[in-house]
């Protein structure tokens, strides 16, 4: 998902192409729920739909096709209500900001991954200790 | 040309083809309550296609039409107090519409306050200005856009083209000057079209359009979607300057046509395409010859006598009236004149020096001078 906004950042930032076109030239570099977000996105807006309605379509899509974390959900959903509206400066700070917080998010749980990890392991030897202690 | 009396009545324009390119090109652009108005409006019989439709946050939605505002309400009836409001979802509405949710690729466009939408109708926006130093940003906070609706019309200069080519019929530098919305665009895209195929006696020529803001041929796709002749090469959303440098140096151009020239860069490159022998056909806003020969940008082009002829509009009779064609420098109007017609005669359009060595320029009245012979004047 970071690339596939890396890629929009690009299109829209330094191709300057409309949202459209750029969603569908980052969706070509991507794959997974990251690329059916940008291509039903992009579906959405070709059929009239407000940005903002078509961007959360798209990451509705995202949601089903993976296991996209809510958190995560939520922040590139957050993009909906900035995407095309305003200047190109701004539309990148959006996007990195929210690239930013995706790997924040994406840090977390790798703590959190981690912790409950060595907890796992810890109560593994302290049960065999245990275990080992009554059969003596 | 013989027997053109000032001023001119612009030609009628294909209703119908006007409604239909308003239907496919402009309405698409207005939120959704507008546009249920407008649609309904025009679908009636007696109701012209609009030259403008006006949102204004918290103030009736209108539309302009042969120069005059009428506010509508959501059934599109024509009322005279009240109308329907336009609300700021609208304005944000129409936004997003105009804009295809890309304001990042139209910065430059923003900048200068209008966007041009498919098919060159301009759209002009009324906000915040965002200032940079002293240089204007962008827009932001908007609370109106304006649909300023292009009409192409075919035919527009035939009545004047004779006037502006010579005997081998090649053109004449010209300026057409008005204030705005007096149909410049319309009139300089069909003199191209004119040019560029060879119509009214005019010798086919190779003509370069540089077309800045894509209003004369309103290109989509490299394609132009307003005819513009068969020799023409157009520079899409080129800035003139650029545009007329690389298009004499590429396209080898009889014709160099651009729209709305007024900034000094304008006239350095123009001065370098007269220089280079090719004629230029150019717009710009003033109220007359005289008004933009003071202007810094192009007066010294005007005032110099580069330009050889002048097309003075206005809207007397709607858009594309022509109130006259003056040949420059000091000739006088390119009508046909009473032998027993005075040079200094008020009723006659002749341009002249005055005191203070001031550019005089005296137009014709409607109903004077029925001219049958051409003025030679020294």
């Amino acid at each position: 998902m970071k690339s596939a906004l890396a890629l929009l950042e690009t299109e829209m930032c330094c191709s300057l192409q409309p949202l459209g076109p750029a969603l569908l030239n980052a969706a070509k570099g991507c794959r997974g729920p990251a690329a059916a977000l940008l291509r039903s996105a992009a579906s959405g807006l070709g059929n009239g739909l407000p940005a903002s309605d078509a961007w959360q379509l798209g990451v509705e899509e995202a949601m089903r096709e993976s296991s996209l974390a809510r958190a995560d959900a939520d922040v590139v959903a957050s993009l909906g209500t900035v995407l095309g509206a305003s200047p190109a400066g701004d539309q990148r700070r959006h996007l990195r900001s929210a690239v930013e917080r995706l790997s924040v998010q994406e840090s977390e749980a790798r703590d959190r991954q981690s912790t409950v990890g060595r907890l796992w392991g810890y109560a593994g030897v302290f049960s065999a200790l245990a275990l080992a202690t009554l059969l003596l | 040309m013989t027997g053109a009396a000032f001023p001119l009545r612009p030609p009628p324009v294909s209703e119908a083809y006007s409604r239909r390119r308003f239907e496919g090109e402009v309405l698409p652009y207005l939120p959704e309550g507008a546009r249920r108005a407008v649609w309904a409006y025009i679908s009636r019989g007696e109701s012209r296609v609009p030259e403008e439709v006006r949102l204004r946050v918290s103030r009736p939605l209108q539309v302009v039409v042969l120069a005059r505002d009428t506010a509508l309400d959501p059934s599109g009836n024509a009322v005279r107090d009240g109308g329907m409001l336009v609300g700021p979802g609208e304005i944000r509405r129409a936004m997003e519409l105009v804009t295809g949710s890309s304001v990042h690729a139209l910065e430059e466009q923003m900048r200068l306050g209008y966007i041009t939408i498919s098919g060159g109708h301009r759209v002009g926006l009324c906000g915040t200005a965002i200032v940079e130093g002293s240089v204007v940003r962008t827009f932001r906070d908007i609370s109106g856009i304006n649909y300023r609706v292009a009409k192409e019309s075919r035919g527009a200069a035939v009545q004047i083209l004779p006037m502006l080519i010579g005997d081998d019929g090649g053109a004449f530098n010209t300026i057409i000057v008005s204030p705005p919305g007096c149909g410049k665009t319309t009139l300089l895209r069909d003199i191209v079209r004119c040019l560029s195929d060879g119509e009214c006696g005019a010798r086919p020529s190779r003509v370069c359009l540089v077309d800045e803001r894509s209003e004369v041929a309103a290109c989509g796709g490299g394609i132009p979607r307003n005819y513009v002749g068969l020799r023409t090469d157009v520079l899409d959303a080129c800035p003139k300057a650029h545009g007329i440098m690389t298009g004499i140096r590429s396209l080898s151009p009889e014709v160099v046509a651009t729209d709305e020239i007024g900034r000094t860069e304008d006239s350095a490159a123009i001065f370098e395409a007269l220089a280079a022998g090719v004629k230029v056909v150019a717009t710009a806003h003033a109220r007359d010859v005289n008004d933009a020969a003071r202007r810094p940008g192009i007066g010294r082009i005007i005032g110099e006598g580069y330009f050889e002829r002048a097309v003075v509009l206005s809207r007397r009779f709607g858009p594309g009236t022509v109130e006259g064609v003056f040949e420059l420098p000091f000739r006088g109007v390119l009508c046909d004149v009473r032998e027993d017609c005075r040079s200094d005669d008020a009723g006659c359009g002749i341009l002249r020096r005055g005191a203070h060595d001031r550019l005089e320029l005296l137009f014709p009245r409607e109903g004077d001078c029925r001219h049958e012979e051409r003025p030679r004047l020294a």
